[in-house]
């Protein structure tokens, strides 16, 4: 049986190694066969995950763990590395960077992604986070020779050092107030012997919570985002904001679940002043962004800060609305970017603000995606962003934090503006300058399957937020 | 008996030490050094110090692993066709990667009834610190851990050899 619970993991690491093999050996690799067999091991990854939907198994007491919680975060990081590959295809083959280390890579990313949203061992969950960090280092400077991407990808090294070695700390403490790195049996250990060992428990979780807080970009943490974004190639830069920035908040979730019971009074505190710092700050400093890039990474701390609001509180209501805001998030997110990746001409990008405008008149398909994916950002009715918001706003009031959510809409009001800026500047503005646009199939297809999802979840979404409100929490007790 | 042994290992050593000094190019005076850590460490069996042995070849073969990741970033790459025109690299590495793959899927499939995980017996006092110890909490206990570990590195690897290689 055991097996079986690898097998998604087993068969992404498998798909990394043959790829990276078959570029190597093969004599006249034909470079589509790459995004093939990687997709194809995506797929087969995504069948198995689907096999152990609600058949929670744990090996070796939690060391990892498939319960309906990882398998849904699972599928999600699969589908995000899979919409990844294929609208980095055409830019990889422009950039003459169409190498096998670049799906294998992203592969063992996700692979360390997996990891790190199934299990209870903070020990693995570290190890995840080196096994998903390390492959974006080396993928932000994937385009040699680029001085800015050298300089992004060494920034993004050292502090994620710096924020991972947070993270050990923090569960050293953890072994020392408890005696355990498995954080479910953290808070029978912490019943036993509790005065003692209560102080030393707060500040391993705030530890913990510093060094994930880094990898979501939670604001006081934030300050590598918008340099490493703008850095990175753009389709890594998608990557980063949404698979990566994903397995964040599944290990912060899966922590928090276990350990809320323990210290519930003192984190909501923590995290009601994190949320309003992080999305008010995100989405003031992206009002004066120039460059789309750096606009999007601001706009990503400012929805890290939404999914914070409902952390104050802990129930299945709570994580599904977060989860079903992260999955439109997501969304929203790699239909944006898959966007920024078509408006170049070979391997120049062009990705000023200015260079949106009058692209309605040019290219209607593009703008009209545009305009839905920064609708749904911006929280605007049709789409899932509004549901979403909706979702959060509707938990964090029913729990009593009024404050919050007024904070929150104060937010989504800012936000409105440099998001609708773009879509003014699509539909109502001359074309200044001469900006090229090339589309090929494999951004089309991606790109037309996110719009749809953007406006099925936002018409349809209480189908899906039951789903995870009724079975996400069957299986995450052991 | 144990002396013919020790005088293989101790030549060994020998000769493979004075190989890393002798030796001019970088990258052979690394291994040189690995296979005399490894003999090091088998002089150190010998003797029955099994975890001095193992933490021998765990630690120092790490470290040697990542200077030869250095060597790789920083030295330029010497391009040395030895083999003339035919790849014989690839005629040796391709069987070599057949049988690893063979391994793979024989353990695989005998794996399904290898009990990892059920049966493990708690640890004593009294082989602490053996090998046989040390095995059982590095490949039963911790073998999730350890495997991430190993992909971590394999990553590293990559991501070296990838950055440092001339662009096509």
């Amino acid at each position: 049986m055991f097996i079986y619970l690898f097998m998604p993991v087993f068969i992404s690491v498998l798909t990394g190694l043959i790829v990276l093999l078959y570029d190597a050996l093969m004599i006249n690799v034909r470079k589509w066969h790459l995004l093939f067999i990687s997709l194809a091991g995506i797929v087969i990854s995504i069948l198995y995950s689907a096999i152990l939907w609600k058949l929670p198994f744990s090996f070796m007491n939690g060391m990892f763990v498939s319960d309906n919680f990882s398998i849904i975060f699972s599928v999600l990081f699969l589908l995000s590395s899979a919409i990844v590959l294929l609208i980095s295809y055409p830019y990889l083959n422009d950039n003459n960077l169409n190498f096998g280390e670049y799906y294998a890579l992203i592969l063992f990313a996700t692979a360390g992604m997996i990891f790190m949203a199934s299990t209870l061992n903070l020990i693995v969950i570290y190890l995840g986070l080196e096994l998903l960090t390390l492959p974006l280092v080396i993928l932000t400077c994937f385009k040699k020779g680029r001085d800015f991407s050298h300089e992004a990808a060494i920034k993004f090294f050292i502090l994620s050092v710096f924020s991972s070695s947070f993270f050990l700390f923090g569960i050293a403490f953890m072994f020392g107030a408890t005696g355990t790195v498995n954080i479910a049996q953290v808070v029978m250990a912490l019943s036993t012997h509790k005065g003692i060992s209560f102080p030393y428990m707060l500040i391993s979780v705030g530890l913990l919570i510093l060094g994930l807080g880094f990898k979501i970009s939670i604001v006081p943490f934030h300050i590598w985002t918008p340099d490493v974004y703008h850095g990175a190639p753009t389709p890594i830069t998608a990557f980063m904001s949404t698979g990566a920035k994903l397995a964040g908040f599944a290990a912060l979730i899966r922590i928090l679940f276990y350990i809320f019971p323990a210290i519930h009074s003192s984190l909501t505190e923590v995290f009601i002043v994190l949320s309003v710092i992080t999305m008010t700050l995100g989405n003031i400093v992206a009002i004066s962004q120039k460059n789309i890039k750096r606009m999007l990474a601001y706009s990503s701390i400012a929805h890290s800060g939404y999914v914070l609001m409902v952390l104050t509180v802990f129930s299945p209501a709570t994580v599904a609305a977060a989860i079903f805001y992260l999955i439109v998030y997501i969304i929203a997110n790699l239909g944006a970017f898959g966007i920024v990746l078509t408006l170049r001409q070979k391997d120049k990008e062009y990705l000023d603000i200015t260079h949106f405008s009058g692209l309605a008149g040019k290219n209607p398909f593009l703008a009209g995606f545009m305009a839905v994916f920064m609708f749904s950002l911006a929280g605007i009715p049709p789409t899932a962003g509004f549901m979403g918001k909706f979702y959060l706003f509707n938990v964090a009031v029913n729990n009593g934090f009024t404050i919050l959510v007024i904070v929150g809409l104060i937010n989504t009001v800012i936000a409105a503006y440099y998001y609708l800026r773009i879509v003014y500047l699509m539909y109502m503005k001359k074309e200044t300058e001469n900006v090229p646009s090339t589309i090929s199939p494999f951004v089309k297809i991606p790109l037309i399957i996110l719009g749809i999802a953007t406006v099925f979840f936002g018409v349809f979404p209480s189908s899906i937020v039951a789903l995870f409100k009724t079975t996400l929490f069957l299986t995450l007790k052991l | 008996m144990g002396l013919i042994i020790f005088l293989i290992l101790g030549i060994m050593a020998v000769v493979t030490a004075s190989g890393v000094v002798i030796e001019k190019r970088p990258v052979y005076s690394a291994i040189y050094f690995i296979v005399n850590l490894i003999t090091l460490s088998l002089i150190y069996l010998t003797l029955h110090a099994e975890f001095l042995a193992v933490v021998q070849v765990l630690i120092y073969a790490g470290a040697v692993m990542v200077l030869f990741l250095f060597m790789i970033m920083i030295m330029p790459p010497v391009v040395e066709n030895r083999f003339g025109k035919i790849n014989l690299e690839k005629f040796i590495i391709i069987p070599l990667l057949l049988i690893l793959l063979f391994e793979i899927i024989y353990v695989l499939y005998s794996g399904l009834t290898i009990d990892i995980g059920k049966n493990m017996p708690p640890l004593s006092f009294e082989k602490f610190g053996g090998i046989a110890s040390l095995g059982q909490i590095l490949f039963k206990r911790y073998l999730v851990p350890f495997e991430i570990t190993s992909l971590i590195l394999l990553v590293a690897v990559i991501g070296a050899v990838y950055l440092r290689r001339p662009d096509q």
